[in-house]
């Protein structure tokens, strides 16, 4: 239900936080929408992120303290940006390294790359 | 690019409302999304209503209610943080706590049962409460909670016993008699009968039980429900002792004024006087005792014998009529008692000979009812003794002249 399109979710369920933290990290202030819609647009619709996955990660991340809100009241709307904050800077270095030894053993493990050289 | 009008904006907080989005912020956030992706996304030609029912449905697997409770366990589990730190600081404050306690205790330094209160304090009513509710949290558990959760509650009665116990406060025993019965009778079964049937806790769940049979066993024999028959009868028999003794030197010091009534002292009267009324507010703080522990008219009490005294284990009787009292039987009005018989045989020559009564010396506040009566009878007999000492003295005096 997380994330569709070409993945399966069980693969990138755990990598969500990660995906956005790191989007934050690289633009200073983002909402919901543009998110989605960066996600969307970086990986050419390979991910999609779902609202229903999006907000309640973006709670955790606020409750624990990685990013802050900032509210903007557009007439009648209100538009919550969200801002790392040092704490959250750190958790992207940490999880990005995580996640790259991962795929490194990954790769490892599956022989990823000895089996791209054999087809 | 189309615009969400206000109108449309209100219709849609409405609707989420109805789906059950309780919080005003998650509310906004599912406010804003849905009106970027209709002003992003929706094409020129379709319909508000229709679009948005198809935005609105991208949100959820069954229900957007999801969202909210989604929420709400993350909202909890930080409190779930919160409660973990709570437990291991409580948890380590009532172990340190304990050990000081014992350890002042043991020492008699003051504040030894500060420190046990609070250690008993923050275990009965802040550590195992709190391990109940994250038991609850835990829904891998299974029934298991329900067990442990009676144990943990057993275990709150038992140490409120404890802490009334050490505080002399009434109904202790029944409190911890309860507890260490229910503990000992309905959890370690139940317990030993959960852990048994899975073959998982098998093993745990035995060398468990076998912890805590000894546990319990050691508990109840450690702490003595009533006082043994020893303990019953040499306070018997030290009270008879006593008495005895304070029954002879009055004899004796009758006999002895006679004989030194001709030297004709002044001293001699002083003392009389003094000792006459001494013994006479002690004698009417026993009778008031006995009066409320036997439930007897005061007069009554006074021919009352320490053998026919009931409730003599009681403790509540001597905080409310003795050591909490403000009235004419009170330990207070003991202690001035003491003082102004202590100022008479102050001026007494020879001086050193007649001991004064320090009532701090005796073992009187916050105990029960037998050692309060049997501490009394000692002064008596202390001042008996004093007043039979004098005499003597004077005999002496007066053999001599002869």
């Amino acid at each position: 239900m997380y994330i569709y399109p070409m993945y399966s979710s069980e693969l990138i369920k755990g990598t969500l936080k990660t995906i956005v933290l790191n989007l934050l990290k690289e633009n200073d202030r983002m909402y919901g929408y543009e998110i989605t819609q960066k996600v969307k647009e970086l990986t050419s619709n390979k991910i999609q992120i779902t609202e229903g996955a999006l907000y309640p990660t973006l709670h955790a991340l606020e409750k624990h303290g990685d990013v802050i809100t900032d509210k903007v009241y557009i007439g009648k709307r209100v538009r919550k940006y969200y801002i790392l904050t040092d704490q959250g800077k750190k958790t992207v270095k940490e999880r990005v390294n995580e996640l790259a030894d991962f795929m490194k053993t990954m790769r490892f493990l599956l022989d990823i790359d000895s089996s791209l050289s054999n087809v | 690019m189309y615009k969400v009008n206000d109108e449309q904006i209100d219709f849609i907080l409405s609707d989420i409302a109805k789906r059950g989005i309780e919080t005003e912020d998650v509310r906004f956030n599912i406010l804003d999304h849905v009106c970027c992706i209709i002003e992003n996304e929706m094409p020129n030609d379709s319909d508000f209503i229709e679009f948005y029912e198809r935005t609105i449905s991208r949100f959820y697997k069954k229900k957007l209610r999801e969202l909210q409770e989604e929420t709400n366990n993350l909202i909890i589990f930080k409190y779930y943080y919160a409660m973990r730190r709570t437990l291991k600081i409580s948890g380590a404050a009532s172990m340190i706590l304990s050990i000081l306690g014992a350890i002042f205790k043991a020492q008699h330094l003051p504040g030894a049962n500060i420190l046990i209160l609070l250690s008993l304090f923050f275990f009965a009513f802040i550590f195992i409460p709190l391990n109940i509710v994250m038991k609850f949290k835990n829904k891998e558990e299974g029934t298991n909670r329900f067990v442990m959760s009676f144990g943990f509650i057993v275990g709150i009665i038992i140490t409120t016993g404890f802490i009334f116990k050490l505080f002399y406060w009434p109904a202790s025993n029944i409190i911890m008699l309860g507890g260490l019965s229910l503990f000992s009778f309905i959890f370690i079964p139940i317990y030993f009968i959960t852990s048994y049937r899975s073959e998982t806790t098998r093993f745990n769940g035995i060398i468990n039980t076998t912890f805590m049979v000894a546990g319990a066993g050691l508990v109840f024999a450690l702490v003595s429900m009533k006082t043994s028959a020893n303990v019953t009868s040499s306070i018997h028999s030290m009270e008879s002792f006593q008495s005895e003794k304070v029954r002879h030197l009055k004899v004796k010091n009758t006999e002895l004024y006679k004989t030194v009534e001709q030297l004709d002292i002044k001293e001699a009267e002083a003392i009389r006087i003094a000792t006459k009324r001494l013994d006479d507010i002690i004698l009417a703080i026993s009778a008031n005792l006995i009066s409320h522990s036997n439930s007897v008219p005061f007069e009554k009490a006074k021919s009352i014998k320490f053998r026919d005294v009931i409730g003599l284990n009681n403790s509540t009787i001597i905080q409310r009529e003795f050591d909490n009292s403000k009235g004419k039987f009170s330990h207070n009005e003991l202690i001035n008692a003491a003082n102004s018989y202590n100022e008479t045989i102050k001026l007494i020559q020879p001086k050193g000979v007649l001991q004064p009564i320090d009532i701090n010396k005796t073992q009187m506040s916050n105990t029960i009812l037998s050692v309060v009566l049997i501490e009394l009878t000692n002064i008596r007999a202390n001042i008996y003794y004093n007043e039979y000492s004098y005499l003597c003295y004077q005999q002496g005096l007066l053999a001599q002249k002869t």
